[in-house]
């Protein structure tokens, strides 16, 4: 498997991070900002180049890994489906159901393979929830709060800060949420959202949701996008009729050292503390899948109910009522 | 000396009043009436006093009563309270509707005795503490708020819908829009609501999940679920976390507890080392009655909490969020 990564900004490096760790090889690696794809290149070992078009044109490669900002993935997925490539896209996979489902439709048509990076499908801590879940002994779930918060992000030219381009705190963050809820219960029946948006400083946008899943579980979710010095967690919290999973990743200290910065990261998708972190496990799944025909744990078709309850979500905001989710299209 | 009766025991938080009471100086514990004489006489004897098979003689002997019954018979008691010129300390929700609240809240004013509502968790020292920070503005523009009131399923009559009025959403949305209303003086505007029955086999509302709109532009979400596991270490919890421009405050009204692994009982349970939130609240309704203050928790404050969850449960029924009265 011969991958491309498209996008040389930060979430290029947590990838890139992966990739080096599992030494899988990276042949190329696109920006158009030189230096960027220079430098993310040189620790990969692969050749850079100004764009998407000239990375296609100059080499050969199997799959691209799209990590641009969200605004271009679909743009960037197109063209790497219509070359040929299997392409894995970071989440959110785009702005809007209509657009995700063009490039679920061109991916199967093509009969290449899309994935989307919904990596907590992969964080052993959310795996683990849903196994337990599943093997029955707890009962049915009932009620189930997630939160996440993550430091404000700010992105090239604070793309983040546009919520025309980013989706905000609810497309960033609060999907991850909403994809594990679909995940572990089925698809959301209606869903209703407030946010903070445009009225906190600096950019902090603090999101809260009510959502009933079709199979009756009622759920919260809750996610911030913080300037405080806690800013970085996750937690969840799932009831059932014969118990509760909880996790809370401010309560996980694998290791910690007083007085020094930790060099390294103890928890999340990028965590030190896992032979193979989330980050790795997908990469490992994905490029497998690809290389072998298999499916992915989230597919671009996965991806795309996720972003009919993400586009719900938004909705629900901007009608400030709750939203029914439609049937699924298919 | 304040002389304090108590009006039934079925509400479990009489009974921890009551041990507050026996240990004061400046009150005493007239006595206790209960229509369930069985429940009535093992309490007077716990706590060394009189069991009264009959209201009035009771309500004649006191200055103010506690009245810790089954939420749909406040108003009786009440009632017959006011009208004996007995002050009134009436465990929370104010009534199960809002006739009855507003008829409490009536009743006590025309008879000049007062009336407060039992919502302990404004007297959790921790509370104290960030509704003094919080008035000084500490969190700039409050945006969000983020609470939980959950509970382990109470059984009993808590289940039974004519004497409790509801479940999970009754029983638990009133502390935390209490405390909201307290410290912010905005009303709920319109309220949003998930309400159902999932977790246990009762006839009544076990989970639920709130959206609420203030006034301000302010909103916040609350979850009063019975979702406490049996072998949860503790009751439940009252949670808040308060997001304003200027940062975020997380207020956990019982966090000041030991964890206590008991391999006799098989159990990890949560042992407060807080101070007495019921003590503390039930000293300040003695203050009101020897001082003729106003009471700090108003029928109104009960009435407007109560409010909050007739309209969650109509928000459900609906599936569409809905105005709240005022």
């Amino acid at each position: 498997m011969q991958i491309g990564l498209i996008g040389c900004g930060s979430a290029a490096w947590a990838q890139a991070k992966a990739y080096h760790s599992l030494q899988l090889p990276v042949a190329a690696a696109a920006d158009p900002d030189e230096k960027a794809a220079q430098d993310l290149a040189a620790y990969l070992g692969a050749d850079a180049y100004p764009s998407l078009e000239k990375l296609l044109s100059s080499t050969d490669v199997d799959m691209l890994h799209i990590c641009a900002p969200t605004s271009l993935h679909a743009k960037l997925v197109r063209e790497g489906l219509e070359a040929g490539k299997h392409v894995l896209c970071e989440a959110p996979l785009t702005l809007d159901a209509e657009t995700a489902k063009a490039l679920v439709d061109l991916a199967e048509k093509g009969k290449r393979q899309l994935a989307v990076g919904h990596v907590f499908r992969y964080a052993p801590e959310y795996e683990a929830a849903k196994n337990q879940l599943e093997q029955g002994h707890l009962g049915s779930p009932a009620v189930v709060r997630t939160s996440r918060s993550r430091r404000t992000p700010i992105g090239w030219q604070r793309w983040y800060q546009d919520a025309r381009l980013s989706g905000g705190v609810i497309l960033d963050s609060m999907l991850h949420d909403l994809d594990f809820l679909i995940w572990c219960f089925g698809q959301p029946k209606r869903i209703l959202v407030k946010t903070t948006r445009g009225r906190g400083l600096q950019g902090m946008e603090h999101a809260l949701a009510t959502v009933r899943m079709k199979n009756g579980v009622i759920a919260h979710m809750e996610a911030g996008w913080s300037n405080t010095s806690n800013a970085d967690y996750t937690a969840f919290e799932i009831s059932t009729r014969s118990g509760m999973i909880s996790h809370d990743s401010r309560e996980v200290k694998g290791l910690e050292i007083d007085g020094v910065q930790n060099p390294w990261v103890t928890h999340g998708p990028a965590s030190d503390l896992l032979v193979q972190n989330a980050y790795e496990r997908q990469l490992q799944d994905v490029v497998r899948c690809f290389a072998a025909n298999g499916k992915p744990r989230c597919t671009g078709r996965d991806a795309l109910q996720t972003m009919q309850a993400g586009e719900a979500a938004l909705a629900s905001v901007a009608a400030n009522s709750v939203i029914h989710l439609a049937q699924e299209v298919t | 000396m304040v002389r304090i009766g108590f009006v039934s025991m079925a509400h479990m938080h009489a009974f921890s009043y009551a041990a507050v009471l026996q240990s004061m100086s400046s009150a005493t514990l007239t006595g206790i009436y209960d229509p369930d004489s069985e429940r009535g006489q093992q309490a007077a004897e716990q706590f060394q006093t009189e069991y009264h098979a009959e209201l009035e003689p009771l309500l004649e002997r006191c200055d103010a009563v506690i009245i810790c019954s089954e939420n749909s018979l406040h108003k009786q008691y009440t009632l017959a309270a006011a009208e004996v010129g007995c002050h009134v300390l009436c465990e929370k929700p104010i009534a199960t509707t809002e006739e009855d609240a507003l008829e409490m809240i009536h009743a006590c004013d025309t008879a000049g005795v007062k009336l407060e509502i039992a919502f302990p968790c404004r007297f959790a020292t921790p509370v104290q503490q960030a509704k003094q920070l919080l008035d000084q503005g500490i969190l700039g523009e409050i945006l969000c708020i983020k609470g939980t009131n959950h509970g382990q399923m109470p059984g009993g009559w808590f289940t039974d819908r004519s004497l409790s009025g509801g479940g999970a959403v009754m029983d638990h949305t009133v502390h935390v829009v209490d405390l909201i209303r307290w410290f912010f003086g905005r009303e709920i505007k319109s309220m949003y609501a998930e309400v159902d029955t999932m977790l246990y086999d009762v006839d009544i509302d076990d989970c639920g999940m709130l959206s609420m709109e203030f006034e301000g532009g302010m909103f916040a979400t609350q979850d009063p679920s019975w979702s406490r596991p049996r072998t949860f270490p503790a009751w439940g919890d009252v949670l808040l976390e308060i997001i304003g421009t200027k940062g975020t405050m997380q207020i956990d009204a019982f966090a000041q507890a030991l964890t206590v692994y008991d391999d006799s009982e098989k159990h990890v349970s949560h042992h407060s080392w807080a101070d007495n939130m019921d003590a503390l609240m039930v000293e300040h309704f003695l203050s009101v009655v020897r001082e003729d203050k106003d009471p700090m928790i108003t029928g109104y404050d009960g009435l407007q909490a109560l409010r909050a969850a007739l309209a969650a449960y109509r928000s459900s029924e609906e599936g569409a969020p809905v105005p709240v009265r005022r």
